[in-house]
């Protein structure tokens, strides 16, 4: 996979977590929103780190 | 009356007047004149601690001589009604008229005013830390790195509840819970939002133990890791040099993604990533200043001013003994966490990874990736675990920002 790949593909993972997290979650009934946000952090934060895969693949 | 007849109950104190600073401390409550003398005794401690290369002495060193100088400098404002005070800084002071007022009395009213109480110098040090850091070490192994750097939080997630549970309150709670996190200045930008009232005893309490980590995580290493893996050598990598501009591109996308879900927490990330990316940018004017004269300052008088801050009555609280266990039980438990997160990844890796750099993803950057290192060259002179410490160590200073922002948008809207 290109190296561009991974920033494309990470960027969007990590944007759809900060919709998840921040547009999502407070819609919901309350009962879930704290595990949907949680959810949503763990997405962005994975889509961060995923960004940053292709650059130090060989 | 006479010389000769005169008693000590007989003397009265505005004799003393010409000696203020012993005056309030014999007309001061017991309780508020043993804690002077204790703090001004400690204030000598830590400095001898710094100056001996025990504690950071650059921190310690102006913390020291605060505390001891403001609780000798003790004097009255109003000899007659017992009200007492110092020309250093009054934090109490709330009120528009009454700030403008302070600011033309205590010479460190401005500084605080200004620079403190916002959290700007928690962000210039930030913003100088940021100047110093290789983003590329993380970017080599993010999931390695943050996986470590998420177990080491253990103390910061753990000790919530426990505080919760010994009666704080739930802001004092979070607050005291970010020792955990090991990054001095964004304990103190959590304190000041969490826990206005303790944000005092918690950072001085951060500060030392972060001082302490140095010599004190070794024997945590050698009391969870066998000897035999503490110096295992790993296998040589076959990763790339990353370019500035892949690290700059990484910065942007972390620092607004970070934003976008902890608005609250955004200046750090900001000073965070704003300082790697002058430093990837070869922007070599700013690197130097920020690096070095705007770093040094900010740590100069966030050592000075938390010194000051520490006045008797500040600190006679309730609540100090338990921030004292609770802070060290954080910094127990990150290592712990660590150290456990290093051996499930000795596992993972089918027994090549050295789990010894787990003590690394604590943060304290530089510190606990030096202590990694240092063991491991106890045991095995040519075994380098620097770069993956450093990685974890870095990886740290951004899970703690992510936990305290967490803390400040929960927390912070009970």
């Amino acid at each position: 996979m290109p190296r561009a790949a991974y920033w494309i593909i990470g960027v969007l993972i990590a944007l759809a977590g900060v919709c998840i997290a921040r547009l999502v979650a407070p819609a919901l009934p309350a009962d879930y929103q704290t595990w949907t946000s949680a959810l949503g952090i763990t997405i962005a934060v994975v889509g961060v780190l995923a960004s940053a895969l292709g650059a130090g693949r060989k | 009356m006479s010389a000769e007849s005169a008693t000590l109950d007989s003397v009265d104190l505005l004799d003393l007047d010409m000696f203020q600073g012993i005056a309030t401390l014999v007309a001061s409550e017991p309780e508020i004149a043993i804690m002077r003398i204790f703090l001004i005794l400690l204030g000598f401690l830590l400095m001898y601690l710094a100056h001996k290369g025990v504690l950071e002495s650059l921190i310690m060193t102006p913390m020291g001589l605060g505390m001891a100088t403001v609780n000798a400098a003790v004097l009255f404002w109003d000899a007659e009604a017992g009200i007492q005070g110092t020309l250093f800084l009054n934090p109490l002071a709330e009120e528009t008229a009454d700030v403008v007022t302070w600011l033309q009395i205590d010479w460190l009213q401005p500084i605080y005013n200004l620079a403190f109480s916002n959290g700007l110098i928690a962000c210039l040090v930030l913003l100088g830390v940021g100047v110093l850091l290789d983003i590329g070490f993380v970017m080599a192994r993010p999931f390695q790195s943050m996986f470590i750097a998420l177990c080491a939080e253990l103390g910061t997630v753990l000790v919530f509840p426990l505080a919760v549970a010994w009666g704080l309150p739930l802001g004092d709670s979070a607050a005291v819970a970010t020792i955990g996190g090991a990054d001095g200045p964004m304990i103190l930008f959590a304190s000041l939002i969490l826990s206005p009232d303790l944000f005092v005893p918690i950072t001085v309490v951060a500060y030392l133990y972060l001082g302490l980590t140095y010599g004190g995580y070794p024997y945590l290493v050698r009391a969870m890791i066998p000897k035999r893996l503490i110096g295992l050598k790993m296998p040589e990598e076959t990763t790339r040099e990353i370019s500035p501009g892949e690290k700059i591109v990484f910065c942007v996308i972390a620092c607004t993604v970070l934003s976008l879900l902890f608005p609250v927490a955004a200046p750090l990330f900001l000073s965070l990533f704003l300082g790697v990316i002058i430093r990837e940018s070869g922007l070599r004017n700013y690197a130097e200043i920020l690096g070095g004269p705007i770093l040094y300052t900010a740590t100069f008088f966030l050592g000075l001013l938390l010194g000051v801050l520490c006045e008797a009555n500040t600190l006679l609280n309730d609540s100090v003994l338990k921030l004292l266990i609770l802070g060290m039980t954080a910094l127990l438990l990150s290592g712990i966490g660590g150290l456990l997160g290093g051996l499930a990844l000795y596992y993972l890796s089918g027994r090549k990874y050295n789990p010894v750099i787990g003590i690394a993803g604590v943060s304290c950057v530089p510190t606990c990736a030096k202590v990694a290192q240092k063991c491991v060259s106890a045991e095995t002179p040519d075994a380098i675990v620097l770069p993956h410490a450093l990685g974890a160590s870095i990886s740290g200073v951004i899970t703690s920002a992510i936990l305290a922002s967490i803390y400040i948008s929960v927390v912070g809207q009970l």
